[in-house]
């Protein structure tokens, strides 16, 4: 099932998500509202043979592929759960209550499109288990993505480095199981501590793709760059690098040398723009031999 | 660490929403502690969260679990009107207490608190995050250095998208939760210009509520005891902030600071403490970083583990209680100011 591609489009400037500045992230969000300023930079990405994007079921995301013309030749990566909207909901009852708000707040015709089954599921979250829930949280952000071509799911960084804390292996298990079984794709785990998890998954005997920070200014590289380059040297998990940009303070030019002859599968890169697509993909596609 | 010191302190969490899962999750990945016992009220979230750690001890009463627990520290991460009462436990079972911020939801609860703390060999803690975070970490050093010399001016900001329709809950509740954003979140900006700027002398403020009971937005006009004049706007209802968005600009007789939570801009109008004249600019990504694990917002693994290695080595953490009752000073003379539209001096309050 593994073997993703070398360069894959990344979602976070369509979801306001920017590590530059609280003024860029501002600008995401007011330019990405619109699915027409999307489906341009998916269309410019495909057009340069970036055919795998990774998203979230994030309203705008899913207004732009339903619209977006080669989409049955485009492969998906969705991130689950979508933290950042979970996040920005909840307040006092935590993420917990923030899922529940949002399921309620899904209006008749999202009801209708992500299935009753999946919205009626959810409502009975907090009085189920641990794994019922990641059953049912999976059921629940994966009916949105049912038509598109899937060929693997992230687990949110926040979840997988919170399943990390607790030691609790069971849950990266059931995750593992339920996507490969239950979807018939393969599991990621993204993470912000790389140095930990990789050891962590070796100790578990659970070898499957991580989705972890790797750039030239050891940006968010925890505990340390140091440390990740070492473990990545020898790791036999599929390695699938994020803030190859170091949050936009490296320009392509400086950021996918780091990546060559590294043991990196994949990097997924976020645009902003047009020029910034056209830019950033070419080069990240020469230097890192994409035909 | 001192030769009577243990090598993981024991570490107890009371109030498993939000942020107590982040401080229990946080802790448990911290060489120096371990986790052993969780306290809510909710016992459908202790059924769910027994089976996520198999091995702490559960309860839904503080008292037993600090009978039965023998903590080192303890997480108070519940309603702010309850930080007094838990608080005041941990302490007379010889508990080191780290309390979310604010302290607690008035002065005078937060006073009491402090009586409590006083005399005892105890490490207490309030959770603000601001001031570990990597820029505005930067900005403090760069501003003990002077480069601006004479501070005249500040002029401060915080936004956040977090209240854009009526929300129900104690976070909206006065009673519980002390008051609206400058309680939760305007708090930290504030022990930020203190930490910058020193104690402040006088304040003037205006609140508005759009969509609670508290205020969802206030304009405050300061002035530091050293002089600077500070202008602060607070809001939890702009659109476009979906995290808070902190600024700060600085005004002195040799230059210019703007401060945010991902850039430090400095503008110093000749050569002088080792910057050349003009702009020197410094970003998130190019300052160093702290190892420990990532979770939750920047700085919450620094705060949370400025307070373990404070309990470890008996010191005082980066904010104390004491730090957090100058700021809940400031915070009622805003609300006295806002309520008689009168200027408030600080030491009358």
């Amino acid at each position: 099932m593994e073997g993703f591609d070398k360069i894959i489009l990344g979602s976070n400037s369509f979801e306001g998500v920017g590590y530059l500045s609280r003024a860029q992230t501002r600008h995401y969000l007011e330019f990405f509202s619109k699915k027409e300023n999307i489906i341009p930079i998916l269309e410019a990405s495909f057009n340069l043979g970036i055919k795998t994007f990774m998203c979230a079921n994030n309203e705008n995301i899913l207004a732009a592929l339903k619209d977006f013309q080669n989409i049955r030749d485009l492969t998906l990566l969705p991130v689950i759960p979508n933290a950042y909207e979970y996040a920005r909901e909840s307040t006092d009852k935590g993420v917990l209550g923030a899922v529940l708000s949002k399921a309620k707040e899904i209006d008749m015709y999202q009801k209708i499109r992500m299935g009753l089954r999946a919205l009626t599921k959810i409502q009975g979250i907090i009085s189920r288990d641990i794994l019922t829930l990641l059953d049912n949280l999976m059921d629940f952000e994966m009916a949105t993505f049912h038509s598109y071509n899937i060929k693997g799911i992230i687990l949110h960084g926040q979840v997988t480095d919170l399943a990390l804390s607790s030691n609790n292996r069971e849950i990266i298990n059931v995750y593992q199981n339920l996507v490969q079984e239950k979807y018939g794709v393969t599991p990621i785990l993204a993470t912000h501590n790389f140095g930990t998890l990789l050891p962590k998954l070796k100790e578990w005997k659970i070898k499957i793709p991580i989705m972890a920070s790797f750039n030239k200014k050891g940006f968010m590289m925890k505990p340390s760059q140091e440390v990740c380059e070492k473990l990545l040297e020898t790791t036999e998990n599929t390695i699938i690098a994020k803030k190859v940009l170091a949050g936009g303070r490296l320009s392509p030019e400086e950021a996918f040398p780091y990546l060559v002859g590294k043991n990196i599968g994949s990097a997924v890169v976020g645009v902003g723009s047009l020029p910034e697509t056209y830019h950033t993909l070419s080069i990240g596609k020469t230097v890192l031999g994409v035909a | 660490m001192t030769q009577n010191s243990p090598a993981r302190i024991r570490v107890g969490i009371i109030g498993i929403g939000r942020r107590g899962t982040l401080q229990a999750a946080l802790s448990q990945m911290h060489p120096g502690a371990e986790v052993t016992a969780l306290c809510d009220s909710d016992g459908k979230l202790i059924d769910f969260m027994r089976k996520l750690m198999p091995d702490c001890f559960f309860t839904s009463d503080a008292d037993e679990m600090f009978e039965k627990s023998r903590l080192d520290a303890v997480f108070i991460c519940t309603p702010h009107d309850s930080h007094r009462p838990l608080a005041r436990k941990a302490i007379e079972n010889n508990t080191h207490v780290f309390v979310e911020r604010p302290l607690a939801e008035s002065l005078a609860a937060g006073r009491k608190m402090m009586e409590f703390a006083q005399n005892r060999n105890l490490v207490h803690a309030v959770g603000y995050t601001l001031p570990f975070c990597p820029v505005f970490i930067e900005a403090k050093k760069l501003l003990d250095n002077h480069p601006l010399e004479n501070i005249k001016r500040v002029r401060a900001s915080l936004y956040h998208s977090l209240l854009t329709r009526p929300r129900e809950g104690w976070m909206f509740e006065k009673e519980k939760s002390g008051g609206g954003i400058l309680m939760h979140e305007a708090s930290s900006l504030l022990l930020l210009l203190i930490r910058f700027f020193g104690p402040v002398g006088a304040v003037y403020a205006k609140s508005t509520q759009k969509f609670s009971h508290v205020e969802d937005s206030a304009a405050i006009v300061l002035e530091f005891q050293s002089g600077t004049l500070g202008h602060i706007d607070a809001s939890w209802s702009r659109p476009g902030y979906p995290l808070p968005a902190t600024s700060i600009v600085v005004e002195g007789t040799q230059g210019v600071m703007e401060i945010n939570d991902d850039t430090l801009k400095l503008f110093t109008y000749r050569a002088a403490k080792g910057f050349e004249k003009g702009w020197t600019i410094l970003h998130r990504a190019d300052l160093p970083a702290s190892p420990l694990f990532y979770l939750g917002q920047e700085g919450s693994s620094e705060t949370n583990g400025n307070f373990i290695d404070s309990c470890l080595k008996k010191d005082k953490p980066l904010v104390s209680w004491k730090e957090g009752l100058e700021v809940m000073r400031l915070v009622e003379a805003i609300y006295i100011s806002a309520r008689t539209q009168k200027t408030i001096r600080l030491d009358e309050v």
